[in-house]
């Protein structure tokens, strides 16, 4: 098989999955084997576990309990979906495009004459992780994340600290990601679950996400047990970074719409070139809210979450990987699985 | 503690002595020294004489090498030692005035003290939030969220710092019309850096400022990342201007300034934290009390009776260690107060109250001048605390040239004869009453009275009084100053005393100097901190200028040096690139520069590598290429006079005043350095090792080398720091000349030599804090004397 066939599949994977055995592949069983034994030796973190092949399921395990209709709280996996969005509402004309600048969506907010720094701020800059931000320039290892918790007005909060430190310097910001969802709403009108649901779920048979009914802004319910659907800020705005739910299944949808560049059975969900855009390679090795790759020549990109959430798409083998993992704190790398079991599995393309 | 280090200690415990042989760095000459443990020693001699060398560089960098290689994070490196034997050392720990004042600027009397840790503890737990606007009023905030140094807490406008620098437009672009080349240019940078940031906006240039992109406004002032360069960081105005804070402690044009920042209105901690309380208080306020009163507020706190028992024991924790604190005469500080901002005594004594509560025994103490910046009256508490040190099992090294404390040590190592190489010598060692009767010892000659410091060849004050002008500040009340009126006779050397806290500083730095810039720079209002103050000047108009010599530290930048500091630099280096090797090699004067071109590429112009140990522990090594030369091999080819460019860095101020003899221009700021007894510094030696009082000697140097004309007012704080009785009577020479060629001068003073011969003196007082803030006595030493009001009038000698 060969890689113009991804346009070109023999079945879309719209109502439900369809299986092959890994040889029918082009994949080495014993890899796989392999795989199921690491994870469950050594990742035990990682609930559930699928690899697409050529559009079919290849290896689909659920651990410690799962099951395929059980949802994952996926983390910053959310913020490749934020990406997706973005690009669909510039797709359909809601925004200029990503040179637009962040303060055109928040002309009430007020900035001071010689702010220059901050009312230059463009959204290519959040998405490429980009645009100067105050958490992390003073020397602070970690975005504080509960803080964000904390704020009666999140998107306040985050245009606050914006401005401020080395414009073009890759800080990675969950609440960057937050202030482009909040862009989103005030260009469409619609909060980015329900824009989801309309321009993004709904094609590739992704079940509708629910409003989720945020009862208070503890530690559980935001980054805990309580998370369900995709949670939302105090002023109603999805939350940008990080509180989307979803199966494994889905997860994988979403990766296999980047492999079609865009294409869902007849419709360009995406166009193409956003999906090129996103994930061409960059210096800093960071698309659009997509982490890239280049490993003995092999090309990627993987939307990353903590505690060792995954989608990892690799283009030349038309291959889907997705670990939906409880989040924990210094969680082992998964790449070791795609690196040593996955990839290595692959033995005729 | 660790086992490794109980049994070194048991070790090096068996030797009563420290026992030093063969003692050769920097000008120590082969000397032998025997240290008796378990006590208290004075290290005196005149500033260069090799007390540093063997105190600091010896005893301590060897007790820590020792040590650390005992608890195995260190393995010897092939150093050579300054010394041939060493026995019966222990673990050191020292403070050195320069090494703190370097400290991060971040660390503050309430982060040392652990007080601020604590205070937070009892804001989570016991704190009463208001009107809390997010819906998780009921949820407790951990006591991370009351730090400045934690993410959480910080207010993010000013990372926590409660100030921040910011450009003033108004004062950068003052009109619609002024183009980006005419904005470049008012910004005061070297022409190399101005060039590269022309061109990376040629297409702008004539432009005006006004009608610019945003994107360009911002890229020109702010930049963005390149990792081209260490900053990571474009050429840009904003790193201009931070150019010239670091290598001078401000903007002179005043474009850039330290503002209040205006979100945490200076206390530091974000909204979350304010909406705390604790009778009625943020913990941002409590910071910002002097410790005497932030000791009163918790002890009648009327909250304390809803306390849990957790909260009412950390209470009184907290109040156990702010009463050590205030009787260690810290009472005045403010737990935002910045370590580096501290005077050195404040520093020493901090930092002895932390030791003396460890209760560690066996280890050796080495000092530099704790007494420094107490009032007369003061020090005895502060000696009973080192003694306390000592009691408790320690050995105690001060460097010191205070009478009072060397009269308490049981052994005195004195240094010298002289600076520089006239030193390196012991010239005494044993108790105190040989060192008075030591003839070949200067300190023994002063401290004996049988030398004495010197006159004033020139009295200005009629036994009347001053008939002359006089420059007063009126109802000055910034801090704790009780509207007061001071009068400053003009033409005369004028001393400003008081107990430590009594506003002196106040009085000078925080209320005359801020009117001084804004009468002759015209300086914005901003200037006057506190501006709702009426406070105003008067008697301007007959001074020309005025010049202030602070012991702040001269900037961050190890880059920077004595010689470059005091603008001889490019003129050396311009000699060196006329000699005809550099002109056959085509090198021009940029190659004599280790930091840029001229720099050794293995270290960057550092002359050291820097070794990681594991944890905070890094130790530096000779760069094994420029062998701590600094330069490349071209910049080291050309010689002048038979020198390289390196070894005019290694040269002492004295050295190069003959050296340079032929170039005028180079010659006279050094020769007023030599004469204030700084002739022993290295050329090379990088600003920011310098101690306070060296720095201020330096500052003071460059001052007078610029000759101004007229009446210059020439405002000092503290200038005896460091210095022995005879660099004193140097400076008292030094100060006096400035009088008779016409200028004024006014010190900030503790020391009873240089307020004994001072024209008039402003004494500020009665106690420190609250209780300070008057003017309790002014006029001639001798009626100071003579004022029964008077508190340092007894200390003073009238000889007439
Ligand atoms: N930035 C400040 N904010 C509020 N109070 C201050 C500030 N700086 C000083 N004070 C208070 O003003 C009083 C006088 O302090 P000042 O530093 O002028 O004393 P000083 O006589 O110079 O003492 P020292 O001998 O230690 O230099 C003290 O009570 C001090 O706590
Ligand atoms: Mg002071
Ligand atoms: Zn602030
Ligand atoms: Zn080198």
């Amino acid at each position: 098989m060969n890689k113009t066939q991804t346009n070109n599949r023999d079945y879309w994977p719209t109502k439900q999955w369809r299986s092959a055995s890994p040889s029918s592949c082009g994949m080495d069983s014993a890899y796989l084997e392999k795989l199921d034994l690491a994870i469950r030796a050594r990742h035990k973190n990682i609930n559930g576990a699928i690899i697409v092949k050529n559009g079919y399921i290849v290896f689909e395990k659920y651990f410690n309990a799962f099951g395929p209709a059980d949802t994952h709280n996926v983390a910053s996996v959310t913020k490749s979906f934020i990406s997706a969005l973005i690009g669909i509402a510039i797709d359909k004309g809601y925004i200029q495009g990503v040179e637009q600048r962040v303060l055109d969506f928040f002309p009430e907010y007020p900035t001071k004459a010689g702010d220059f720094a901050k009312r230059t701020v463009t959204i290519r800059q959040l998405l490429t992780m980009t645009a100067p931000i105050a958490s992390k320039t003073v020397g602070n290892k970690w975005e504080p994340l509960d803080r964000l918790r904390r704020q009666p007005d999140w998107v306040k909060y985050t245009l606050d600290m914006l401005g401020k430190g080395t414009s073009g310097q890759f800080q990675y910001s969950t609440a960057g990601a937050h202030l482009l969802s909040a862009i989103l709403t005030r260009a469409t009108g619609l909060c980015a679950r329900e824009f989801a649901n309309k321009h993004l779920f709904m094609p590739m048979g992704i079940s509708e996400i629910p409003d989720c009914d945020m009862k208070s802004f503890s530690l559980d319910d935001v980054f805990g047990k309580n998370v369900t659907g995709w949670i939302k800020d105090p002023q109603g705005v999805t939350v940008g970074g990080m509180g989307l739910t979803i199966t494994p299944r889905d997860m994988t949808r979403f990766g296999f719409l980047y492999l079609n560049k865009g294409l869902w059975e007849e419709q360009q969900v995406i166009s193409e070139q956003w999906i090129s855009a996103s994930t061409a390679m960059t210096p800093n090795e960071y698309g659009y809210l997509w982490w890239l790759r280049e490993k003995n020549g092999l090309l990627s990109y993987s939307a990353l979450g903590s505690g060792g959430n995954v989608i990892c798409c690799i283009p030349e083998k038309d291959l889907v990987v997705v670990f939906a993992s409880k989040i924990v704190v210094k969680p082992r790398d998964s790449w070791e699985l795609i690196d040593e079991y996955i990839i290595p599995s692959v033995v005729t393309d | 503690m660790h086992y490794a280090l109980s049994e070194f200690l048991s070790k090096g415990n068996v030797l009563k002595n420290i026992e030093i042989k063969g003692a050769h760095i920097h000008n120590l000459k082969n000397i032998d020294v025997s240290i008796p443990k378990n006590s208290l020693v004075a290290v005196t001699g005149v500033s260069g004489s090799g007390k540093s060398s063997l105190a600091f560089d010896i005893v301590f960098e060897e007790g820590r090498k020792q040590y650390l290689q005992s608890i195995g994070v260190f393995s010897p490196v092939d150093e050579e030692d300054g010394f041939e034997s060493i026995s019966g050392i222990g673990p050191a720990i020292a403070v050195q005035q320069n090494i703190i004042r370097q400290s991060n600027s971040r660390s503050t009397v309430g982060s040392r003290s652990g007080l601020l840790s604590m205070l937070s503890v009892l804001f989570s737990t016991e704190g009463v939030i208001s009107c809390s606007l997010s819906g998780n009023s009921e949820e407790r905030l951990p006591p991370a969220y009351f730090s400045y140094n934690n993410a959480n807490g910080m207010c993010m406008t000013c990372s926590g710092k409660g100030e921040h620098y910011e450009i003033y437009m108004g004062r950068l672009v003052p009109d619609e019309d002024i183009t980006l080349l005419q904005v470049f240019d008012k910004v005061n940078a070297t022409p190399g850096l101005k060039n590269l940031l022309k061109r990376n906006f040629k297409d702008y240039l004539e432009t005006p400022f006004s009608r610019l992109p945003d994107e360009i406004k911002a890229d020109a002032l702010y930049g963005h990342f390149v990792s081209s360069n260490s900053a990571n960081n474009s050429i840009c105005i904003a790193r201009l201007l931070e150019g010239l804070v670091k290598k001078y402690g401000e903007d002179p044009s005043g474009i850039y300034r330290m503002r209040q920042c205006p979100d945490c209105g200076g206390f530091r901690v974000g909204e979350e934290a304010r909406r705390v309380f604790i009778g009625g208080r943020h913990i941002g306020e409590l910071c910002l009390m002097p410790l005497t009163e932030l000791e009163e507020f918790l002890t009648v706190l009327p909250d304390k009776s809803r306390f849990s028992a957790f909260g009412e024991k950390l209470r009184k924790d907290i109040l156990l260690k702010l009463s050590a604190l205030v009787k260690a005469r810290l009472g005045h500080l403010s737990l935002y107060r910045t370590v580096p901002s501290l005077s050195g005594g404040e520093l020493q004594r901090l930092f002895l109250n932390d030791h003396l509560e460890s209760g560690m025994d066996s280890i050796i103490y080495v000092l530099d001048e704790p007494t420094a910046g107490l009032h007369e009256s003061e020090k005895d508490q502060l000696i009973e605390s080192i003694k306390r040190l000592r009691d408790i099992g320690n050995t105690v090294i001060v460097v010191e040239h205070d009478k009072k404390s060397i009269m308490a040590a049981d052994h005195v190592i004195d240094v010298g004869p002289g600076a520089g190489t006239e030193g390196g010598q012991i010239v005494y060692q044993g108790d105190v009453s040989g060192l008075l009767d030591c003839e070949a010892s200067s300190t023994g000659r002063y401290l004996s009275g049988r030398s004495s410091m010197p006159g004033r060849a020139f009295k200005r004050l009629e036994p009347t009084g001053w008939q002359g002008f006089w420059l007063t500040v009126r109802q000055a009340s910034t801090n704790n100053l009780k509207n007061v009126d001071a009068a400053f006779p003009l033409g005369c050397l004028a001393g400003v005393a008081g107990k430590s806290g009594s506003g002196k500083s106040s009085l000078v730095s925080d209320s005359l100097l801020p009117l001084l810039k804004k009468h002759f720079y015209n300086n914005f209002k901003e200037g006057l901190s506190g501006d709702s103050s009426a406070a105003r000047l008067e008697g301007t108009e007959d001074l020309s200028g005025y010049a202030e010599v602070s012991q702040a530290p001269i900037g961050r930048n190890m880059n920077s040096t004595p010689a470059s500091y005091i603008g001889i630099w490019d003129k050396i280096r311009k000699i060196f690139a006329s000699q005809p090797e550099a002109v056959k090699q085509g090198i021009g004067a940029g190659h004599f520069s280790f930091s840029s071109v001229g720099a050794c590429p293995e270290c960057g112009g550092t002359g050291r590598e820097k070794i990681w140990l594991g944890g905070s522990f890094f130790i530096y090594n000779t760069c094994p290429a420029c062998h701590g030369k600094r330069y490349n091999e071209q910049a080291l080819s050309v010689r002048y006079n038979g020198k390289t460019i390196n070894d005019v860095l290694e040269m002492t101020v004295t050295e190069a005043v003959s050296f340079f003899s032929d170039e005028r221009s180079v010659v006279s700021t050094l020769k007023v350095l030599d004469r204030i007894g700084m002739g022993y510094i290295k050329l090379g030696q990088p600003t920011p090792t310098l101690s306070g009082g060296e720095a201020q000697r330096v500052k003071l140097a460059r001052e007078i080398g610029r000759k101004r004309r007229g009446n210059i007012l020439y405002v000092l704080d503290e200038p005896t720091t460091g210095l022995s009785p005879s660099d004193t009577a140097k400076l008292i020479c030094l100060l006096d000349e400035l009088i008779q060629k016409g200028n004024s001068v006014i010190v900030v003073e503790h020391d009873p030599a240089v307020l004994s011969v001072c024209d008039w003196i402003i004494e500020l007082g009665p106690e420190g804090g609250q209780a300070g803030g008057h003017i309790i006595a002014a006029g001639s030493p001798k009626s100071l004397k003579e004022n029964p009001e008077s508190k340092t009038g007894r200390y003073l000698s009238i000889n007439e």
